[in-house]
């Protein structure tokens, strides 16, 4: 059997331990693709995130692997191609969250800047960072609730959140409703939705004066 | 924009792209592939693993359960504290799952004290920078300045169950929750929530517009240093490891 067959048929395995919510799953995964998810990550984002925080990136993509596993579809590409984009993302929501809390020079969190040049690609990209800065103004709960949900990749079902945050069904359904609207305005005034053009986003790095 | 009774559907529709431009697609993962062939794997992280491996061995699981047992004796004590500052919501926290939640909830300037209180739950570290969050909420406002005196009483009456765990065992209980050797979501979310406090934290005391030259100053940079200091403790530990 081939180098090639033998990572697929381990990756298989990893996936299946995954889905299964066993740890070795986790384990392998990091093991097997850590390294290089890592190397991808300080060679895209070196200039926006220090190497701990790099590692934070991969360590929350690991723990979003683990939660949405199911959402993995081995006919769009191998798992370490999946755990790369996750990684990402991750790191897009650090450098979002780093924003918002700390100083960051202004146009360092342009995804253009981190070699990404296809535009389709770009615009996601944009998309998400621009989302995760919206979901850091947002009320607690309403975050919680979204970024769980975005972590999951699917709207997970309102008991096991009401159970996992302490609070009551209707208040996470509630929080759902209003961090969604919620959401969209404050994307709407970074430039997002029906009749708003790209050039009517404010520069990166620069607050939006409706906000 | 518009407010009718379309919002909702609008909502959902934005949210369901949202979450689209959040799931790989084909082509990000067919680029990501072709760009993760041209790199060598990060020799950094394969020390980690190679640290996970050891962690399995009898004698290191021992050693790290302990201080996973300090770390959680750490976070235990954070509750009590967290009772202490008169924050509802964060009375509930009690374990370790729901840390990470209580450190979403709770809000400027708590975060600062909570921060503190987080990266140095050990011994003398802990009494030393509660004092000086008492010393730079003096400066505040008095309901901060409280809970921080609360805060330091609490530090100093459990400061005898306080053991040696350390940012050693933070590096440790990282370790092991990479390699999914505990319970992985809560603790690596819960650890991962620590540091971005301690950001937090940092972003506070920068944004902390004391005059220049002023006491107030001079405590806001004494802090500043405290945080940086305290912070860099577990990289510099992992960084000797390495």
């Amino acid at each position: 059997m081939s180098r090639s067959s033998d990572n697929l048929s381990r990756d298989h395995e990893t996936l299946r331990l995954l889905k299964a919510g066993d740890a070795e799953g986790l384990t392998r995964l990091l093991e097997d693709h850590g390294p290089h998810i890592q190397a991808h990550l300080r060679r895209k984002f070196h200039s926006a995130l220090d190497p701990w925080q790099i590692e934070d990136a991969v360590s929350l993509a690991a723990v979003r692997a683990w939660q949405s596993a199911k959402n993995f579809n081995p006919a769009l590409g191998r798992l370490r191609a999946w755990f790369a984009v996750i990684a990402r993302n991750c790191a897009l929501s650090l450098i979002a969250k780093k924003r918002s809390e700390t100083f960051v020079p202004l146009d360092e969190a342009d995804p253009s800047a981190f070699g990404y040049t296809a535009t389709d690609e770009l615009e996601r990209m944009r998309l998400v960072l621009d989302v995760h800065r919206a979901i850091e103004q947002l009320p607690n709960l309403q975050r919680l609730v979204l970024l769980a949900d975005m972590n999951a990749g699917s709207t997970l079902p309102g008991p096991e959140l009401a159970r996992r945050f302490g609070t009551t069904l209707s208040s996470i359904y509630v929080a759902r409703l209003r961090g969604r609207h919620r959401l969209r305005k404050l994307l709407w005034r970074m430039g997002y939705g029906p009749g708003r053009r790209r050039d009517d986003r404010p520069p990166l790095g620069q607050k939006n004066a409706a906000q | 924009m518009s407010n009718t009774k379309d919002s909702k559907h609008e909502d959902d529709a934005l949210w369901q792209r949202i979450q689209e431009a959040n799931t790989p697609t084909r082509a990000e993962m067919t680029r990501a592939e072709l760009e993760l062939q041209a790199l060598e794997p990060d020799p950094a992280f394969a020390v980690d693993g190679a640290r996970l491996s050891t962690a399995a061995a009898p004698a290191q699981r021992h050693s790290g359960r302990a201080k996973l047992a300090a770390l959680a004796a750490g976070l235990l004590l954070l509750s009590v504290l967290a009772v202490a500052m008169g924050d509802q919501r964060s009375g509930r926290m009690a374990t370790i799952d729901t840390f990470d939640e209580y450190l979403e909830h709770i809000k400027m300037p708590y975060q600062y004290t909570t921060a503190q209180q987080a990266i140095g739950p050990v011994g003398t570290t802990a009494i030393r920078s509660a004092q000086a969050i008492q010393t730079l909420a003096e400066h505040t406002a008095p309901a901060v300045a409280e809970a921080a005196r609360r805060s330091l009483e609490r530090l100093e009456q459990h400061k005898g169950h306080i053991t040696e765990a350390n940012h050693e065992s933070y590096v440790d209980a990282r370790l092991l929750v990479q390699g999914g050797k505990a319970e992985p979501a809560a603790l690596l979310q819960a650890i991962t929530d620590l540091e971005s406090v301690c950001a937090t934290a940092t972003g506070a005391l920068m944004a902390f517009e004391a005059p220049e030259g002023s006491q107030a100053a001079q405590n806001a940079q004494q802090l500043l240093s405290r945080v940086s200091q305290v912070t860099g403790s577990p990289r510099k530990a992992a960084e000797r490891r390495r």
